[in-house]
């Protein structure tokens, strides 16, 4: 049903009634979900769909500021005593 | 009782390592004793008012009690919180170190409620205080009503200049939660 071209290209087959699945990942990646409303917009010959609610960006972390991150948790001595009764 | 937001950075620290202050801190909100078990966890339950508020619950019966801990964590209650964003970063960040981590399990484990991803709209408050990348982590901890944001991103969160930008909630470490709690302990609600 789908050949892929490339990550944010896809070729799509319409069903019936013009109905056209949108790839899972595109699905993910933007927050649309089943009953959920998009915006359809048509501009000269092209269809956008927009979700309503546009996804947030996030931080992607380096390998580096992982490792800085398990670094800076250790726990001192004193405080791994008094958590050591806490849970015992 | 404390409501506390975790944000990417110790999810992912207290996930992967066993020795942390952040596993240490998730350890505490496992052995809490669980929201349902609370009344205003279960008013919220029957009332259904936490799909209003965006909550979706992974665990909600948790099948741990107070088996095994000291009568600290008996006594007062923590809540760790995050967002399906911060989950879908933790995803992202993960796959780095090429490890085979069920989130989702451990998110189970830990009993962490999840509150649905951070709308556009949502996000608008903070889009002139703070950079772009961060605004979700304030906004999920602010609109879950937690009083703490627990992070270990001293570089774009826990300083003292986006402190002084973010007043509505306390963004602290860990470590600095843990000392905190421990030395002098909240009061039970």
């Amino acid at each position: 049903m789908q050949i892929t071209t490339n990550q944010q290209e896809e070729w799509l087959k319409i069903l019936t009634k013009g109905m056209v699945t949108i790839p899972k990942s595109w699905r993910k990646e933007l927050g649309i979900e089943e009953g959920k409303m998009v915006k359809a917009k048509k501009i000269a010959n092209q269809i956008i769909i927009e979700p309503m609610e546009k996804p947030v960006s996030y931080r992607t972390y380096s390998q580096k500021e992982l490792q800085q991150f398990l670094k800076d948790d250790r726990l001192p001595k004193k405080l791994e005593k008094k958590l050591a009764k806490v849970l015992k | 009782m404390i409501k506390v937001f975790f944000d990417d950075s110790v999810l992912f620290s207290g996930f992967y390592s066993s020795t942390g202050a952040s596993r240490s801190l998730l350890e505490m909100v496992k052995h809490s004793p669980s929201l349902w078990d609370t009344t205003w966890g279960i008013s919220l339950w029957r009332s259904g008012l936490q799909h209003q508020q965006g909550f979706g619950v992974r665990n909600p019966e948790p099948s741990r009690r107070y088996v095994g801990t000291g009568s600290w964590v008996k006594k007062n209650i923590i809540y760790g919180i995050t967002s399906q964003t911060v989950i879908d970063e933790l995803e992202n960040n993960l796959y780095k170190f090429n490890e085979q981590i069920n989130i989702e399990l451990l998110i189970e484990e830990y009993s962490i409620l999840i509150r649905e991803k951070i709308s556009d709209i949502e996000i608008e408050p903070y889009k002139v205080l703070i950079e772009e990348k961060d605004q979700h982590v304030v906004a999920g901890a602010i609109l879950t009503g937690c009083q703490y944001l627990i992070t270990l991103d001293k570089k774009h969160l826990n300083n003292q200049k986006i402190k002084e930008k973010i007043t509505k909630i306390k963004i602290v470490s860990p470590k600095e939660l843990l000392n905190k709690i421990l030395i002098s302990p909240p009061r039970r609600i």
